[in-house]
């Protein structure tokens, strides 16, 4: 066995031969199937255009709590004072109090610009990604709250758990190098 | 000082009896921390939820407002707590995990029995009978595994889908009469009976008047809901296959005279009066009538206005018996009926609805209770392949909750879905569009234009741009809806999703029973006392507009390059379809009329008050 | 004016989205609007780190295996692998699941395998090549943690470790079949150790962590002896491998001393002189065996192929179809979150149909090569359980062994320094 490698008979070198060209033509062909496509590196993101804010995305996660949260697109928020994202439907009063807040968590805060406009922020560290804030502002606002896949937690699985049980399909695979699929004032 | 191997083992020992206890307690720990969380989570949504709504009906409660924000509190602070708990308590327990290991692998190390082997040789040569046994067990223990599968698959678990073939989408189909107008050039009559055979009608019992051997005669097949292209050759509903008045015909008759008889190929008394207009299929015409008594669905032939046969829709119970009031104008039988080649379905005021097929025979019928409408029901059938499409918009109040989109299936009346509407009466009736390849139902109703899924109902997109009692029907041409009523607006929508603003709106001299008719680039509407506009469909401007005498009541129609409106005397205007006013001519019928004409073929089918009149040869 | 004029132009394909029900106020103080934060992904160049890693990692346990033959530098190389690829990287990717991107970029042609994946598919088979399983011995996350539990192992039968090693085949089959058509990655859905490594997990994972942890106490590696998709196809390959794992540096003794040592099962003992009796009745096996071959493909076709429909459910779509056909038919009330969801696209149900038509078919002929798959498994079992290699040391099962060097230690022969010739008996 030791001294196997120093005699080079023809059976041994035919071997070698042999497992070299198993190794390239498989490298050959799993390079083919990684050129087929533009960008091979991908990450998972949701497509808030699918999104049904069902609230799946909190507790299907790996991660606890999950590594999808709330997003905030400012630019297509409409600052409202009586906001779907952070009030109950029909608040006993435009106050900060909890019986008045959706979030179970109170992860957002509101803060008063100018009259009669608000901002609403999102601490993404309470955030537990259960979309109720984002089921109000697109049912009564302008959408300016969805879900999106935070990478700086994701671990990136290479079968994303949400995927599996998405009912809308909304989890996609998307390139590295665009990781979000934010709304903006041209996507609407 | 130097450690003995038994005393590196006896310390190894007791770390590991240690580690080990310490990861139980972790473990056990961080269950009951895990269970603790998930009912604190349900707290958190289930408990708030409970105390927010009785705030809700209690909003002066200030000790109930208290208690709901400690609340609040404590279950939050519970809620991170036992996260951090949880992240922490992981860690812990993986590194006393990993002690647990380490201490065992070095007691071990301490403890190594060295292998005395005894006795023969065990034998692992891979012939072992018992192994090859294993496998076959396993095998068949696969292959009913398998089996199940297989068994299962072919249970409920996997239905079959409709033939796609029998459902083939309706628009996908290329709808050749778009580009080339029929009968060009053959005698209108061949051509309606060449169209009736192409339907095929199923055979039902009797036969009716049809000719035996003209129709071939096998045993039931099933219907297949036709095409557009279809469609478009017979006037299946109010205002034509697309509900919007567009004609697709090219030698509609332009002069005649329902007194003297000038140009008309035949005329018949119709039984009950009504205000419903006619709907035409091959050589059947179908027509309802009705007075406070009793109501009738007629079918003439439409070749010779011979009535083949009428029917009385009666014995249909109502749970409200009170007497039904309507407007004299609305009349009992002003809902249009819808037939699709297979089926005639009319609707009646007191909430009466009977599907016949072809030959009289009743298929279904039923009351869907009775409207609640202060004028009387006038909303029109409309349908969607196999299902027929009921607005029934009733009350006073947006939130009467009566008000609903009703899916039923045509050939069995079943309800397939049903939509509540938040709108009160409305007489406009629906109409199924072709946006982008999606099928839509849009329906008018104060104060919104909504549209809906025509597979289960669901609310698409919605507009605001109405107002007041709607009765005018909305429109679909050039990729935009046009709704409009008195008092409101002319609107223009772009068909998409969710709350949509009109792209355009226009308002001077808006009808409140006629409806528009449009072919994309210009929109026509006629102002019930006369007021004819004509608006660019891609700006919303005014192109022109022109009193004519006479009211309106009639919706136009537009067949070809000709725009047919008539009055409420019979006196039918024949226009220019163009961006300039041009009459083309004017045509008499000869007793008043406030339905709209059915055109097929080159023919026009006109109900007047008392008769029904085929115009064209 | 003229900025007025500028700011309706910006305002005007907003309205005709009626998506802004409220516009977008302009304020009048000096409001800054936040930017949406968008945290980074990990960057792409430490995913050819993760490569450069592994293929160390691949040649470091190679060298420990068969030249060092240092059960303490595997140890030490399997603490290194849990550290890094499970805890730091979270145990993905991993070759393992690797095998489902392969098929998925075979299936679906708009997926493209991404070069990580590729690299992770291919190193340790073509390690495997030359130097057997060393990817198992020392570098893998999970088997290194099965590896470190083992405490107390008990020695299975040989009968039962055929029969349970059939399971590793099958679930190779159905994972390569639920990839390709691009259902679900159920390699990774069921990860045995996923939730340990992210110290967090479903109830399901953190379910299969704690029962395989438990079970692998006593039984050695049972996943990578009766599951790992994975140690399939490197089942096949290490058998050519240029070198191998020897129990004995030098020469066998036939000492028996290392006879007991592996919990996995993979020492083979010298098989004893042939009686002629039982080679007869091998050879009548064998035949029956081969001639039972193309029964097995057929009947395990055929249920395959049957099986195709409620295979297909793990397809959403398919789901999806059929909870809507049931809604349509109204054979169920009411909709559930799959079925809302299809009718918010506004869809025709048409679309959906035809869609969960075509990924049924592709899972009937799906279904029928899973079935050839087992069947062929099944049969070529049985045929090599009747065939007989003869051996006249122990040595470990090329295929079964996963170099984790445990035997090493109890071989009283030490590596010569000079080899002195062989002397004859």
């Amino acid at each position: 066995m030791a001294d196997e490698h120093e005699k080079i008979t023809r059976r041994s070198f035919l071997g070698a031969g042999l497992r070299g060209l198993g190794i390239l033509a498989a490298g050959g062909a799993l390079g083919a199937l990684a050129a087929h496509g533009a960008r091979a590196e991908t990450v998972w993101q949701i497509d808030p255009d699918k999104c049904t804010m069902c609230g799946k995305c909190a507790d299907s996660c790996v991660l606890t709590p999950s590594a999808v949260k709330c997003v905030h697109a400012f630019a297509v928020c409409g600052y409202c004072e009586l906001c779907f994202g952070f009030f109950e439907d029909d608040p006993n009063g435009l106050t900060t109090a909890a019986e008045n807040q959706r979030c179970p968590t109170g992860a957002i805060t509101r803060s008063f610009v100018e009259d009669p406009y608000y901002q609403y922020v999102i601490d993404e560290t309470l955030c537990i990604g259960c979309a109720k804030c984002v089921k109000g502002c697109n049912t009564f606002g302008n959408g300016s709250l969805f879900l999106q896949v935070r990478h700086n937690l994701c671990v990136h699985c290479n079968q994303c758990s949400i995927a599996t049980i998405c009912p809308a399909q909304a989890v996609v695979r998307v390139p590295a190098d665009r990781p979000y699929l934010l709304k903006s004032k041209g996507r609407g | 000082m130097k450690l003995q191997p038994s005393e590196w083992y006896s310390i190894a020992r007791r770390l590991a009896v240690i580690s080990g206890i310490f990861s139980a307690l972790v473990l056990a720990l961080l269950a009951f921390n895990g269970l603790q969380s998930l009912h604190v989570a349900g707290l958190l949504t289930g408990r708030v939820d409970t105390l927010k709504t009785q705030l809700r009906q209690h909003p002066e409660d200030t000790k109930l407002q208290d208690h709901l924000r400690q609340v609040d509190v404590q279950l939050r602070q519970e809620f991170f707590r036992q996260r951090t708990f949880a992240q922490h308590g992981m860690l812990l327990l993986i590194g006393g995990l990993a002690l647990f290991l380490l201490s065992v692998k070095l007691a071990k190390q301490y403890r190594v029995k060295l292998p005395r082997p005894e006795g023969d040789p065990p034998d692992t040569r891979p012939v072992s009978a018992r192994g090859q046994y294993a496998v076959v067990v396993a095998g068949v223990m696969l292959a009913g595994v398998l089996a199940g599968l297989a068994y299962v698959s072919r249970q409920d678990f996997s239905p079959r889908y409709p033939t796609l073939s029998a459902q083939a989408p309706v628009w996908d189909e290329p709808d050749d009469t778009q580009s080339s107008p029929p009968d060009n050039g053959t005698a209108p009559g061949q051509n309606v009976k060449a169209s009736a055979q192409n339907t095929t009608l199923p055979p039902k019992q009797g036969g009716g008047p049809i000719q035996p051997g003209q129709i071939p005669p096998p045993a039931p097949v099933k219907f297949t809901p036709p095409g557009p292209a279809e469609l478009a050759k017979q006037w299946p509903c109010f205002r034509g296959s697309n509900g919007g008045g567009i004609a697709q015909v090219a030698n509609a008759p332009t002069s005649w005279d329902g007194a003297r008889g000038t140009n008309i190929r035949w005329k018949t008394n119709v039984p009950l009066p009504g205000e419903s207009s006619p709907v035409v299929w091959g050589d059947a015409l179908f027509l309802s009538g009705a007075d406070e008594h009793q109501r009738e669905v007629y079918c003439f032939d439409a070749n010779t206005g011979k009535l083949r046969w009428r029917q009385p829709v009666t014995d249909l119970s109502c749970a409200d018996k009170s007497p039904l009031e309507v407007n004299s104008e609305t009349g009992y039988a002003a809902p249009t009926m819808v037939t699709d080649g297979a089926h005639a379905c009319a609707m009646f005021a007191d909430g009466d609805l009977a599907c016949f097929d072809f030959s009289g025979k009743r298929l279904w019928a039923k009351n869907m209770g009775k409207p609640d409408n202060m004028y009387g029901f006038a909303t029109s059938l409309t349908f969607f392949r196999d299902r027929l499409i009921l607005q029934f918009d009733q009350t006073t109040s947006p939130d009467g909750g009566k008000s609903a989109l009703i899916a039923l299936d045509i050939a069995t009346g079943q309800q397939i879905w049903k939509t509540a509407r938040k709108a009160p009466s409305s007489w406009s009736s629906p109409i199924v569009i072709n946006a982008g390849g999606r099928a839509e139902i849009v329906t008018c109703g104060n104060p919104q234009v909504i549209a809906y899924n025509s597979e289960n109902g669901k609310e698409l997109w919605r507009a605001e741009c109405l107002s007041g009692d709607v009765a005018p029907s909305p429109v679909f041409a050039g990729g935009m809806v046009f709704a409009v009523n008195t008092g409101s607006n002319l609107a223009a929508i772009k068909p998409g999703s969710g709350a949509i603003i009109p792209a355009w709106t226009y308002q001077d001299n808006l009808p409140d029973i006629a409806s528009p008719v449009s072919n994309g680039a210009l929109v026509w509407i006629v102002e019930t006392y006369g007021t004819l506009s004509c608006i660019d469909g891609k700006t919303g401007k005014k192109v022109y507009s022109q009193a004519l005498d006479g009211e309106f009541r009639s919706s136009p129609t537009l067949a070809g390059d000709r725009l047919y409106l008539m009055d409420s005397q019979g006196m039918m205007y024949i226009l220019s379809a163009d961006r300039t006013y041009k009459q083309l001519g004017k045509a008499s019928l000869g007793e008043p009329s406030n339905c709209s004409p059915a055109f097929v073929g080159g023919r026009i089918y006109i109900r007047g008050k008392h008769n029904l009149y085929c115009v064209g040869k | 004016m003229l900025k007025l004029l500028a700011y309706c132009w910006l305002l005007l394909p907003l309205t005709l989205l009626g998506e802004d029900r409220f516009p977008p106020p302009e304020f009048e103080s000096h409001y800054q609007q936040p930017i949406t934060q968008t945290p980074l992904p990990r960057a792409e160049w430490l995913g050819y780190l993760d490569i450069a890693v592994l293929a160390a990692a691949l040649a470091l346990a190679a060298y420990l295996v068969l030249t060092k033959r240092s059960r303490r530098g595997i140890f030490a190389l399997m603490l290194f692998s849990i550290g890094y690829f499970g805890f730091f990287r979270k145990g993905c990717i991993c070759p393992v699941g690797s095998i489902q991107n392969v098929a998925l970029a075979i299936g679906q042609h708009d997926y493209a395998l991404p070069i990580v994946a590729a690299a992770f598919f291919l190193l340790p088979l073509a390690t495997a090549l030359f130097a057997g399983r060393a990817f198992c011995a020392g570098v893998c996350p999970l088997g290194a943690v099965q590896d470190l539990v083992l405490l107390k192992p008990v020695k299975a039968p040989a009968w039962l470790e055929h029969a349970l090693g059939l399971l590793a085949y099958i679930y190779l089959g159905a994972a390569v079949l639920f990839a390709v058509t691009g259902s679900a990655f159920v390699i990774c859905r069921y990860d045995p150790f996923i939730s340990l490594f992210r110290l967090s997990g479903t109830p399901t994972l953190l379910g299969i962590t704690s029962g395989m942890l438990a079970i692998g106490l006593f039984v050695g590696r049972p996943y990578c002896r009766f599951l790992c998709p994975y140690g399939v196809l490197l089942r096949w390959l290490a058998p050519l491998s240029r070198r191998r794992v020897s129990i004995t540096p030098s020469r066998c003794t036939q000492c028996r001393l290392c006879e007991d040592t592996c919990p996995f099962g993979a020492i083979r003992t010298p098989t004893p002189v042939a009686n002629p009796r039982g080679r007869l009745a091998g050879k009548g096996r064998l035949t029956l065996f081969l001639l039972l071959l193309p029964v097995l493909l057929a009947v395990g076709g055929t249920l395959g192929y049957f099986s195709g429909g409620i295979l297909s459910t793990q397809h959403t779509a398919v789901r999806q179809a059929n909870r809507v056909l049931l809604e349509q038919q109204g054979k169920v009330k009411g909709t559930t979150l799959e079925s809302d969801a299809f009718y918010s696209t506004g869809q025709p149900v048409e679309d959906l149909y035809r869609t969960a038509t075509g990924i049924r078919r592709q899972f009937n002929t799906g279904g029928l090569l899973l079935g050839v798959w087992i069947g062929l498994v099944i049969g070529l079992k049985l045929v090599f359980l009747t065939i007989r290699r003869r051996r006249t040391d122990y040595e470990p099962d090329p295929a079964a062994c996963v170099a984790c060097g445990r035997c090493y230690r109890f071989c009283p022969e030490k590596a010569e320094a000079p080899r002195v010739p062989e002397v004859a008996g």
